[in-house]
Formats: C-alpha cells, structure tokens, sequence
C-alpha cells in the first residue's frame, strides 16, 4: 500500500527523466526507491504488531451487503461496485477538495523562507507534498523544479507525498481505525525525516 | 434444506430501493459527465495527452454502473435513504457541478502568481535537442534547468522563435515587455508548472492580462533569464489544448 505508489518502473522512469541532465539524477532516482523501501518496511513492522482485529473499520455497507445475501448475483456485484464508488468518492472529494483549495489560495511562495534552513525545510517539503496530493507518476517535475531547496528536501517530497496526502488521509480515516492512520502517519513522517536528514550528511 | 445463494424468496414482493435509485443516479451523472468532457473536448483542459484515456474508460465504466446499479434497484428489502446517506451522495456530486456549471477556463495569471517564482518548470531539455531544429517554449524551460542545456541555448542566440501563451505582468514590469506564460503538465492541472520568457520591444499598452498571443521574435539568453525581442505579436484564441505536456 505504501511502497507501490514509489517503487514501480513508471514512477521510477518519469523520477529519471525529471532529473535527467543534473548531478543529482541517481541519488533522487535511487534515494527514492531505496527510501521508499526502507519506510515501507518500517511502517509494516511498526503497523505489524497491531491487532488485526483492530486495524479495519466497520463499513455499514458491508453489513448491507450480507442482508441481501438472497439476490442474484449480479445485483450483488452492482451493489458493491456502487458501494466501493461511493465510499471512495466522498474521500477523494474531501481530499482534492482541500488540496484544491492550497493550491488557489496559498502561494507557494510561502515556504522560500526556510529553503536551506537544516530540518524545517525537510518539514515544509513534507507538509508541501501533504497538501498538494499530487500524483506520483508526475511529482518528480514538481519537486525538480524547487531548485532553492537541496536534494534531501526534494526527495522528503518524492517520498512523503505519494504516502501520506490529504487524499490518502482522508481513505485511510474512511478505511482504518484511529489508531492505524496515526500510527502510520507518524512512522512514515519519522523515518522520511531520518533518511532524508542521512541524505543530507551524504549528498548534502 | 436450505435456499442456495442467490434464489428469491418465492412470493416476496420486489420495490425500489430509494438509496440504490440514488446510486444509480449520482454514478450515471458522473458518467454523464465524463461524456460531456469527451464530446466537446474539454478533457484538455484539466488533463494531458498521456492521462486523457481515462475519460473515454471511465464513461464507459460509469454508464456500466449506473445502468447495473438501476437496473438492481428493485429488491425485497429496500434500504432506507437517511440524512447521512444523502449528505454523501450531494458530496460526491459537487465536483460534477463544478465542472459543468462553472464558467470555463484554463489556469491564467492567477495561477501563476499562486506558484513560487522558484517553482518553475521542473522539465530538463537535452543539449542535443536545443542544437539545431525550431525551439518550443518547453525546450526554454527545460534549459532553465541544467547548464549544459543552457549552455547550447545560448549558442542559439539570436534564433527565430514563434511562441504562443498568455500574457502575464507584474507589478515592476516595464510597460513595453510582458511575460509570455505557458503552463506544462505532466498528468493533470494539478501538476502544472509554468514556462515562461520575457518578451521586450512590446507595443505599450496594447496587450492586456491574460490574453493569449503569437510572438515571433529573435530568443536571446541572458543568465538564467531568456528573452524575446519581438519582432511581431498578435492575438490569437486560446489554443484547444492550452498547456504543454512532455
């Protein structure tokens, strides 16, 4: 659930072609799969240990679902094809709602102030890549183009967004319990900010 | 013995479900929806070339939906529609409204404005492409991106270029020049970062905020900032796809 959206050939690629030309390119194409990794990992071994039980929220459509366990089942299958729609629509809604609504009304200008400014700015491209909920496949251009800011702070952005952003917080709310989203929320800021920050003693 | 899965209840009386008619309806908006985008185009206006076929995939799978959703709307036990349910289903339905009854447009100078003077096109051109062959205003910002591809548009300068986009100005830009913006996406709006060249030797007063132009002049690269010495601008409409993509 957390890797894919990082460590897949396409993202991989558009990462590649986004930095092609620059010194940077392999520390932003390999920090961001191996980042990526390593914060999956440590999110499912954090999240592992969790009760299982505990984990998911109850859906009262999927009780709905059992009721009508007498009906065809090809109405079944409308019934959850339009169930999943809906359920997944009104997150994504609230979600691309907000991110919409950044991006109108907040210049971006904003976070000049703490480009190079040792751990907020890898705060800020965190928090950055949280309300902007942009898609993977297409970020890597996105974070190239905040040249103020050095490599870590760019790839907290790769790695932290495709994550965690205001639509994938509002699914897993809608999904998870309480205490997952949090758990998780904070495991993937935390070891981002680790890496990142050894990025940072690295390739500066 | 037991009714398998799937039988009815001999004799129960089938009626509509409020909350599936609901369904069906707001997923056959969206459909309707995506088919509006498909039949006047304006698919362009929110997503690149290389995403576009979500909307020709998603009409189909919509209608499929809806026409499944309602078509199963009758049952023995219709579920209630509560308050809550209804809340949700004018939720999902805001973002169809939007696109429909909102006036049409594409991301202009206010946009631009919103991204940081720093966030410019994050697009890298090879020098190879930047040596020969007619320049686009994506080759420029890519060169903004790497010196070595600066380097090759500076042994450019003085090159013919025609560049179309809109005008945007500033609060210090001199009355004779402008700023000619284009944005560029990769997947959808969302995503979109703007290309931009100052354009200079502009008749004063003649070109207003926004308004799209062709400009065809000598490019000339100084420092990290390019310009155009137009020669020619005349207005032209809004092109159908108004971003560039990759």
């Amino acid at each position: 659930m957390l890797a894919s959206p990082i460590i897949n050939p396409v993202v991989l690629a558009a990462t590649y072609v986004a930095y092609r030309g620059r010194d940077d390119l392999w520390p932003m194409v390999l920090g961001r799969a191996g980042l990526g990794l390593i914060v999956a990992i440590a999110v499912g071994w954090v999240v592992g240990a969790a009760n299982r039980d505990q984990l998911l929220r109850p859906r009262p459509e999927d009780r709905q679902v059992d009721v009508h366990h007498t009906e065809p089942r090809w109405s079944r299958f409308f019934g959850h094809l339009s169930g999943d729609f809906v359920f997944m629509a009104k997150f994504l809604v609230l979600g691309a709602a907000v991110a919409a609504g950044v991006q109108t009304f907040v210049p971006q200008s904003v976070l000049a102030g703490v480009a190079g400014t040792p751990v907020l700015d890898l705060v800020a491209m965190m928090g950055l890549a949280f309300l902007l909920s942009l898609c993977s496949e297409s970020d890597a251009f996105v974070a190239a183009s905040f040249v103020q800011f050095g490599v870590s702070a760019q790839l907290a952005f790769l790695v932290f967004g495709p994550m965690i952003d205001t639509k994938l917080v509002a699914l897993y709310a809608g999904t998870y319990g309480r205490g997952f989203v949090r758990t998780t929320v904070l495991a993937v800021f935390a070891v981002t900010l680790a890496g990142t920050m050894w990025m940072r003693v690295l390739f500066g | 013995m037991s009714e398998p899965i799937g039988s009815p209840i001999p004799g129960a009386r089938r009626r509509w479900s409020p909350q599936r008619v609901l369904a069906g309806l707001v997923i056959g908006v969206w459909a309707a929806a995506f088919w509006w985008l498909l039949a006047t185009g304006q698919t362009q206006r929110y997503l690149s070339p290389r995403t576009a076929w979500l909307v020709p995939v998603g009409s189909v799978l919509l209608s499929f939906a809806a026409v499944g959703r309602l078509a199963s709307a009758r049952t023995e036990e219709p579920e209630g529609l509560r308050r809550r349910d209804a809340l949700v289903f004018a939720a999902v339905l805001v973002p169809v409204i939007a696109v429909l009854f909102l006036p049409e447009a594409s991301l202009g100078s206010y946009a631009v404005s919103r991204r940081s003077d720093f966030a410019r096109a994050g697009y890298v051109a090879s020098a190879d492409t930047l040596e020969s062959g007619d320049l686009t205003l994506l080759d420029v910002a890519g060169a903004q991106q790497s010196r070595e591809a600066m380097r090759a548009l500076v042994r450019r300068a003085g090159a013919r270029v025609t560049f179309v986009g809109f005008v945007t100005r500033y609060g210090d830009t001199p009355s004779d020049e402008f700023v000619l913006t284009r944005f560029i996406i990769s997947c959808c709006v969302a995503d979109a970062l703007s290309a931009q060249v100052r354009v200079v030797d502009v008749p004063p007063g003649e070109f207003e905020q926004d308004e799209w132009v062709s400009v065809t002049g000598n490019l000339y690269p100084l420092g990290s900032d390019v310009l155009v010495q137009a020669t020619g601008i005349e207005p032209v409409p809004e092109p159908d796809q108004p971003y560039l993509s990759p």
